[in-house]
């Protein structure tokens, strides 16, 4: 994209940004206005479909290729949704590389290629970001002692994870805790020393932790100076379970996991909160059984649909395809998610599996309509994802073709 | 928590069955093994091929059992697994095994300084243990054919619901002689039932295993030191089509309809199938070669419809079409799709293919080199063309040469990853 073609664009953009941050405020106290959210939707993909390139030209085939007769059931769906993978191959964004100003990515693959999501203006992913964390994770509203089970931001400046927990600690902590992975790996001294430290002090605390993090302090703590350690953690104590073990660690099914953690740290069950999001992605979901307890009664509906933990290359949280935790995730108003056809990508009935479809307003600078490969189902009753499509047919010699290729 | 345990104690049972079955098969194979190899290379030859001709004429027949269970097996379409299956055993032709098995009985090595350096010799007596994998439906018969020929009894692994070629080819052998069907066993476990694989290896004189990395990696840790282990490891398959054997329309059509057969033969699932067609630049455009070669799947997947793709695979071939209509181009059929691309990246199969414009085979050589010896096969029309990519290439990476149409149907003495067929045997 020229310089002239994006400095065209520049007053809808500012406006669009203006009218999405005021809806995440409207809002960010789990209220919902999904007709309001599809408007500004439509509005935001139009404006992509000429300001991103690759999403023009995806946009520009799906309009020579739909026949008139096709209606969608949603105007936002007559929009195609970008596939995943589209960040690994392409710049995705409205801007020019000059005005990035931070690129996050996505874990590695076999292929080597990683997702990238250029940002121009952190102010909507923050703000995404916030309130869907104080609205489920920090509903109680009260600094909480931050022991973060994962790289710091600076450890990790592409990981958008990261950069999430760090901006926690300075919106949501009490100035105490940190972080006790480093690149050397696990801190066992200092996870034990923080933990110490707010059992003593009487600090409620928020352990957050990547899955593979969090087997591995486990594992650390079940061994530590050959007696092991458990910790009944003050009261309002909570541990945020994000992302999936990517071979780092062993592999706990979802309800063992839970289990493990409550265990471990003396935190009940609706205690340990399942976030999820993708680095392609600006807004997250959660688990909403913390909100419950806390607060009592049950959140709204995301649109009669939830999210539970799934497995997605660039997703902070993943489950095993077969087993689930049952923990129903709480989508923040401004996202749309809706399961399609694997082949045509049209809406599948309800309660039929289909792959899901994202459609989150924060992703202003890149593309709102993701296409995730992950199975979901959608029912009156909401929405359960049914983790990464299941592969039947055996690959046996042809598996590595992928790694052939990432070889390179 | 009871039901867990009750599944629990079942799989004990089933892994201890497993075991106990192979310990039993080595055993019969080992008192077979003698007369196998009193055997006169043209008589196993003649067993064979005579199995190989009453399996074709099984598919051969409307009624066809096998034709049925394969396509519920594999998920290919009837028709492509009779293609696949009679493709197959027409391979297996007496002359040319008879040929294989003496050259190989008599030399027991590779005079063929070009070739990369033998494996070692079996260890001591034993059955060869084969290792299949299941993404290609009927390469048990060359993988079990191959070890008979060399005198070898064979105990076979297939998984679960992955047996029926192999099966179906031992009762063959068997009702075309007893004594060469009671040197074939073949055993049905899963690839986490470790004692059974370590009953297998323990059995072996030698290990011919068919599969992904892990399956090569885990066999390689378990087997004893002295049991040499030929790995037929994962890899893919290329084409290139130089200009000169586009400029005429007539003669690319033809051309275009045999790539197409070697993107469409398995659904692109075995090590053999091209994911990707270099193309030299000139006065063909790859816009309209691509719309051609669509074209050519189009016509051919009415003969040999596609088979089913399970949710995984969707969502793969959904990912690679999104990248290929956002990054490059992307002609989309009804049950194929057509890239063109500027650089290659994985494909998820299931006749999805991706030309890649390339100014010269120079061009091409470049990019396949680093492909390593995971590049099995190599697509090039005309002789003169193939002998070039075959010397030019490292003697390390010596894909099977084809000429286009005939990537997935090797002869019998085929290279097998570089190496005469036999090689290790």
């Amino acid at each position: 994209m020229m310089a002239g073609d994006q400095r065209a664009l520049e007053p809808t953009r500012a406006a669009l940004q203006t009218r999405i941050a005021d809806l995440i405020a409207r809002l960010s106290d789990g209220s919902r206005d999904d007709e309001a959210r599809d408007v500004l939707l439509e509005e935001v993909l139009a404006w992509q479909a000429q300001a991103v390139p690759p999403y023009a030209r995806l946009c520009q085939r799906h309009r020579s290729s739909s026949p008139a007769s096709r209606v969608a059931a949603c105007r936002v769906l007559e929009f195609p949704a970008l596939p995943t993978d589209v960040f690994r191959f392409t710049r995705v964004a409205s801007h020019l590389p000059s005005q990035d100003v931070r690129t996050f990515r996505t874990s590695g693959t076999t292929s080597g290629a990683r997702g990238q999501h250029f940002v121009r203006d952190l102010s909507l992913y923050d703000q995404a970001a916030r309130a869907a964390a104080r609205y489920a994770l920090f509903p109680d509203q009260r600094p909480m002692r931050i022991v973060a089970v994962m790289a710091s931001g600076q450890t990790l400046p592409d990981s958008s994870l990261s950069y999430m927990v760090d901006r926690f600690f300075s919106w949501f902590g009490d100035g105490y805790g940190g972080h006790v992975w480093s690149a050397a790996g696990l801190d066992t001294e200092a996870l034990v020393g923080h933990l110490d430290a707010a059992c003593r002090d009487g600090a409620a605390v928020a352990l957050l932790g990547t899955s593979f993090g969090l087997v591995h302090a486990d594992d650390a703590l079940g061994t530590h100076r050959e007696r092991g350690r458990s910790f009944r953690l003050p009261q309002g104590s909570r541990v945020m379970q994000t992302g999936g073990f990517k071979g780092k660690s062993r592999e706990l099914s979802p309800s063992s996991m839970q289990a493990m953690l409550c265990e471990r740290y003396g935190v009940p069950t609706t205690h340990v909160v399942q976030e999820y999001g993708m680095t392609e992605l600006c807004s997250q979901a959660y688990g909403s059984a913390l909100r419950s307890a806390l607060l009592g009664g049950e959140p709204q509906p995301s649109d009669g649909r939830r999210l539970s933990p799934c497995a997605q290359s660039g997703s902070h949280a993943q489950a095993d395809a077969g087993e689930h935790s049952g923990e129903r995730l709480w989508v923040p108003g401004w996202v749309r998610t809706t399961a399609v056809d694997a082949e045509t990508l049209a809406p599948v009935p309800d309660g039929q599996p289909g792959l899901l479809r994202i459609d989150d307003l924060a992703n202003l600078d890149t593309v709102c309509a993701i296409q995730t490969s992950d199975l979901a189902r959608v029912t009156p009753d909401g929405l359960q994802l049914l983790g990464r499509a299941p592969g039947a047919a055996p690959r046996g010699c042809s598996l590595a073709v992928e790694e052939v290729l990432g070889h390179r | 928590m009871q039901a867990k345990f009750h599944r629990s104690r079942m799989r004990e049972v089933d892994e201890t069955d497993a075991r106990t079955r192979i310990e039993r098969a080595a055993r019969a194979l080992d008192a077979s093994e003698a007369w196998l190899q009193r055997q006169p290379p043209s008589a196993i030859a003649a067993g064979v091929a005579g199995a190989a001709r009453a399996l074709r004429r099984d598919f051969d027949s409307p009624r066809s059992l096998l034709q049925g269970r394969l396509s519920r097996q594999s998920g290919l379409s009837p028709a492509m697994v009779t293609w696949a299956a009679t493709t197959t055993l027409a391979s297996m032709d007496e002359a040319n095994l008879t040929a294989l098995a003496e050259a190989h009985r008599s030399a027991h090595r590779t005079d063929d300084t070009r070739m990369p350096p033998p494996y070692p010799d079996r260890a001591g007596t034993g059955p060869c243990a084969v290792f299949l994998s299941g993404n290609v439906c009927t390469a048990a018969i060359r993988a079990i054919a191959l070890p008979l020929l060399a005198g070898r009894t064979v105990l076979a692994k297939a998984a679960s619901g992955q047996d029926v070629m192999a099966q179906a080819f031992r009762r063959a052998l068997t009702a075309q002689d007893e004594a060469l069907g009671g040197c074939v066993a073949v055993e049905v476990f899963g690839r986490e039932d470790h004692p059974a694989t370590q009953a297998m290896v323990s059995a072996a004189s030698v290990i011919s295993a068919y599969g992904d990395r892990d399956t090569l990696a885990v066999l390689s840790e378990t087997k004893p030191a002295h049991v040499p282990l030929i790995p037929h490891g994962p890899g893919t398959g290329a084409i290139y089509l130089p200009q000169r054997s586009l400029s005429d329309h007539d003669a690319r059509a033809r051309l275009l309809e045999r790539v197409a057969l070697d993107v469409a033969a398995y659904d692109q699932r075995g090590c053999l199938s091209p994911h990707h067609v270099f193309v030299e630049t000139g006065t063909v455009a790859p816009h309209a070669l691509a719309e051609e070669l669509s074209a050519a799947l189009a016509t051919l997947g009415t003969a040999l419809p596609r088979g089913r793709a399970d949710a995984q695979l969707q969502a793969q071939a959904m990912q690679w079409r999104g990248v290929a209509a956002t990054c490059g181009e992307l002609i989309e059929g009804q049950d194929h799709a057509v890239a063109i691309e500027a650089t290659p990246r994985t494909g998820p199969g299931h006749r999805h293919v991706a030309i890649i414009p390339c100014s010269d085979r120079d061009a091409a050589i470049d990019r396949l080199r680093s492909w390593g010896d995971q590049l099995k096969t190599l697509g090039v029309p005309g002789e003169r063309e193939r002998d070039w990519f075959s010397q030019t290439l490292a003697p390390q990476q010596r894909p099977q040469p084809a000429d286009p149409g005939q990537l997935q149907t090797p002869r019998c003495d085929a290279l097998c990853d570089g190496r005469p067929p036999m090689a290790g045997l």
